[in-house]
Formats: structure tokens, C-alpha cells, sequence
């Protein structure tokens, strides 16, 4: 699975509704991702990758493909991963 | 920064009020709850107010609150820790507190200040809350102010607490945080099944059933005695605003607790108590609800009915929550107030909810039919409400999505 595949399951996964996400979807328009719900997906990233995300890293996203774009630049890593 | 830059900053943006026509928020009430409920000089039907039971209005409970000032004054002018712990209210906390079948109990001034202040008063910033995603704004701050790691979990989702409980690791205390019923839709949460899984991890339950008590129940008690927990092991909060109508906010649960709250809970400890009137009035509360309980319950799930037939008949989604509350998914705010003006302009008071209290486009409009409400009138409404859903549907169109 690659990261963007993984960042989609894991934002699908959270959400309250079932809904189809893919790398455009906008958090607050299409899911109405709230400040809770946006901790909800951090704290997922956080345990299916092992990782500390900092706080103020998801300030600004916007969509799915901005959350994986933000992964990238503080876990360049990531992509190395199983 | 500017002083003139500080207002700018703090200017209400009215964009949502301009394109929906109507601002449903801090309207003036010129009468009672009693029916009609008067607003802007016409007439109302009031489905909009959290008096379940319709005891706000109720004789006996102003001749108590009279009674209470008569003896005691307005107020005791002092925080519960100084002159403002009477014996009413002591009897009261105590009184409340066998009601729901916890030991004992404090209250505060509003259910917001309890929820508000109890985090800090019993949480550290080792501890661990997990929280549900729509637990009410109280909750959701009382439990910010502690600086511990916040959880949230999906709403009413146990599998997904049960999940995190599994996951959190490091931590002094884990808390699990809900409400009872969820008032903006009117879901119940699965609290024998919440119960359980903090009794397997060590987690203590907290549970905010400010519209459960005097509405849940065979004997309106609340949550509890909804799901049979007779030996609940953790925190319990209550508002005494709703369906008990009155004011104030119930913590209750173990002594030591207790205790420990009347101590170390500032926004108990600092704040001018409950006045004495109000401590009265929840007392006349609790002795009807011991007699007429089952009567007005039965008026109150009937109205509800009646209403949720009405609207689903002239094509309205109704959130099918188990709770005697019957929302409408409206769609964009925009959309949403537009509903609430039409129903207000048919002289029918109901309470729009639109983002950040419920998500974005599932703005919802909200009717509370309470046990007080003469049937004929509720008929009368529901008579009405093919007219409302009409212009209502008219207004989506020609307004485009909003
Ligand atoms: C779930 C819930 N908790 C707490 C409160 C606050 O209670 P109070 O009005 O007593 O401050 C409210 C609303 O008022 C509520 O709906």
C-alpha cells in the first residue's frame, strides 16, 4: 500500500459517515471534518506509523492530498515504510 | 495591535443571517413557557424549550421557589464553601443524588460550570480523556483545560473506544467521556456497553445526562435507570434546567468523590452557589416527577410521535433518535435557518443547529414537543407543516443550494 493509499483508509476509517474519500477530498466541506475529528485523523497517523506528529503540522490542511504532502516534509521517511 | 483592530477582529460576520433572511438566535421572549409563548408581539407554539415534562410553568414549583425566597432571601451572596451551602441545597445534592442512585452529590450554578470545572478537579496532565466526537461543548473544554492527551472516538462507536482504550499507553488515569442522550439528534449512547469496556481497562465512565434526567427511565431517573446500572462506578453530570426545570448543574457519584470536588473544584469553590429559590423549585420538581412521572412521560413520548409522523409524512428527514427530540436534516446552513424561519413565520418556535454544532452540511432543525403542550395545538401544527415544508422547498430552489 502506498502512503496515499494508507492516509485515505486511515481518513475513511475516521470518519463519522461512510463516505468515498480520495486525495481531493476537503476535509471540512466534504466530511465536515471538525477540530475534534481532525485530532481523530492525527492521532490514527500517529498510531499506524509510529511516529510523534507535531502540533501545529495540520494547522492548514485542507484535503487528503495536503495531509499526505504534510507527512512527507516531516517523515520523509514514511514512504520507506512496509 | 490596535484598539480598533481588536473590534475589527471581534466583528460577527452576518453573511449567513443576510442570505437566509432571519436570525432564529437571541430572540426575545415576552411571556412564560406556558402556551402560547409570545415573541415579537404574535403568538407561538413553543417547540423549541427543553421542558420535557412542561413543569416550568407548573403552579406548585413557583409557589416552592416563592416559598424558598421567602425564607432564605434572593441569595445567599457567598460561594457554597462560605454562606451559600443552606441546608436546602445540601438537602437537594443529597436528595438529587439518591435520585439517580449514585451516594452523594454536589451542584453548581449551571451544568456548563460542572462540566466545565470538573476535569481540572479530579485530571492531570498524565491522565488520558477519550472523548465522543459530538460530546457537548462543555465537555469538550472542561476536559481541554486540563492540558492532558485528548481521545476522541467516533460517535456512540464502542468498537472504536474499545480500540483506543487498547491503544493508550503511559498514562496515570484514562477517563471516557459522553453524554447520555445527544441532543442535537437525539441518539442514546450505548452506556452498559461503555461501562464495560472502562471497567476492563480501568477507565473511569463519565456520562453528561443533562437530557436523560427526568426524561430516561421508567421513573424518569435518567440514564441509569434506563440501562439498569445500579452500581455506576464513575462520574455523573446533570443540567437542572431541562426536564427538570429549573437551573443548575449535578455532579454526583462516589462520597469520596464528592469530596474531594467541594475542595478542589473552583468553579464550585469560587462561585456564588446556587440561590436557595432555585434549590426549591428542583425539589418541587423531583416531588411530582414522583407522582405524575408516568402521565407526563406518556404525553411526551405521544406528542413526539405525533410530530415525527407529521414531518416525515410531508417528506422531512427525521434523525431516527431514540430520544422524546425530533430533528430534521436541513442541509447548508444556509438552509437550515431558512427552515427555522418558515416554521417561525407558521408561529412555531424551534431551535436551528448549524456549524460548528453539528457538521457542515448537516445543519438540523430541532422540535421538542414537551408533556405540557395542549394536543390541539400540536395538532394544529402538524396541520400546518405541509404548507412549511412547501415554501421551505420552494425557498432551496429558487435559492439555489445555499
Ligand atoms: C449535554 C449538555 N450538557 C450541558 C449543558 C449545559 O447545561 P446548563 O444549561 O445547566 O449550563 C447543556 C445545555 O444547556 C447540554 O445540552
Amino acid at each position: 500500500m502506498s502512503l496515499e493509499e494508507k492516509v485515505v483508509a486511515i481518513v475513511a476509517k475516521t470518519a463519522e459517515k461512510k463516505k468515498t474519500v480520495t486525495l481531493d477530498t476537503d476535509l471540512m466541506r466534504d466530511l465536515g471534518t471538525d477540530s475534534l475529528a481532525l485530532l481523530m485523523i492525527i492521532q490514527a497517523l500517529e498510531d499506524e506509523f509510529d511516529i510523534a506528529i507535531p502540533d501545529d503540522a495540520f494547522k492548514k490542511v485542507k484535503t487528503v492530498r495536503e495531509i499526505v504532502a504534510q507527512l512527507r516534509a516531516h517523515f520523509p521517511r514514511l514512504d520507506a515504510a512496509p | 495591535m490596535t484598539l480598533a483592530a481588536f473590534y475589527d477582529r471581534l466583528r460577527l460576520d452576518e453573511g449567513l443571517v443576510r442570505e437566509a433572511e432571519f436570525n432564529p438566535y437571541y430572540r426575545h421572549l415576552q411571556s412564560w413557557l406556558g402556551d402560547p409563548v409570545r415573541i415579537d408581539g404574535r403568538d407561538f407554539l413553543n417547540l423549541a424549550a427543553n421542558d420535557y415534562l412542561g413543569l416550568a410553568c407548573d403552579p406548585r414549583v413557583g409557589q416552592a421557589i416563592t416559598a424558598g425566597v421567602s425564607r432564605y432571601g434572593a441569595s445567599l451572596c457567598g460561594t457554597p464553601i462560605a454562606t451559600g451551602c443552606v441546608d436546602l441545597l445540601r438537602a437537594l445534592e443529597e436528595r438529587l443524588a439518591a435520585f439517580v442512585g449514585l451516594e452523594d452529590g454536589v451542584v453548581l450554578p449551571s451544568c456548563y460550570q460542572a462540566n466545565n470545572g470538573l476535569f481540572t478537579a479530579v485530571a492531570g496532565r498524565d491522565d488520558v480523556i477519550l472523548i465522543d466526537h459530538f460530546a457537548h461543548s462543555s465537555l469538550i473544554e472542561g476536559a481541554r483545560a486540563v492540558g492532558c492527551k485528548i481521545r476522541p472516538f467516533r460517535h456512540n462507536d464502542p468498537g472504536h473506544l474499545e480500540s483506543l482504550l487498547g491503544k493508550v499507553r503511559g498514562h496515570r488515569q484514562a477517563f471516557v467521556v459522553t453524554e447520555s442522550v445527544f441532543s442535537t439528534e437525539g441518539s442514546i449512547a450505548p452506556l452498559g456497553a461503555i461501562v464495560e469496556l472502562c471497567d476492563r481497562f480501568g477507565a473511569v465512565p463519565v456520562v453528561d445526562d443533562s437530557h436523560g434526567i427526568g426524561v430516561l427511565g421508567a421513573n424518569g431517573r435518567g440514564v441509569l435507570e434506563h440501562f439498569g446500572q445500579t452500581g455506576f462506578p464513575g462520574i455523573y453530570t446533570a443540567s437542572l434546567g431541562k426536564a427538570l426545570a429549573n437551573a443548575g448543574g449535578l455532579i454526583a457519584g462516589r462520597r469520596a468523590l464528592i469530596d474531594h470536588l467541594r475542595y478542589y473544584c473552583p468553579h464550585l469553590v469560587y462561585s456564588t452557589a446556587l440561590p436557595p429559590g432555585v434549590a426549591a423549585g428542583v425539589g418541587a420538581v423531583l416531588d411530582i416527577i414522583g407522582t405524575e412521572f408516568p402521565a407526563r412521560r406518556r404525553r411526551l413520548w405521544e406528542h413526539r410521535d405525533t410530530l415525527r409522523q407529521g414531518l416525515a409524512a410531508v417528506g422531512f428527514t427525521v434523525l431516527s433518535g431514540e430520544a422524546p427530540i425530533n430533528s430534521i436534516l436541513a442541509g447548508t446552513p444556509v438552509q437550515t435557518i431558512r427552515l427555522a424561519r418558515e416554521f417561525y413565520a407558521a408561529g412555531l418556535l424551534t431551535t436551528p443547529f448549524v456549524h460548528p454544532s453539528v457538521p457542515l452540511n448537516e445543519g438540523r432543525v430541532r422540535l421538542i414537543a414537551g408533556a405540557g403542550l395542549p394536543p390541539a395545538r400540536l395538532k394544529a401544527a402538524v396541520e400546518a407543516l405541509p404548507t412549511i415544508a412547501k415554501a421551505w422547498q420552494a425557498g432551496s430552489l429558487v435559492g439555489g443550494p445555499g
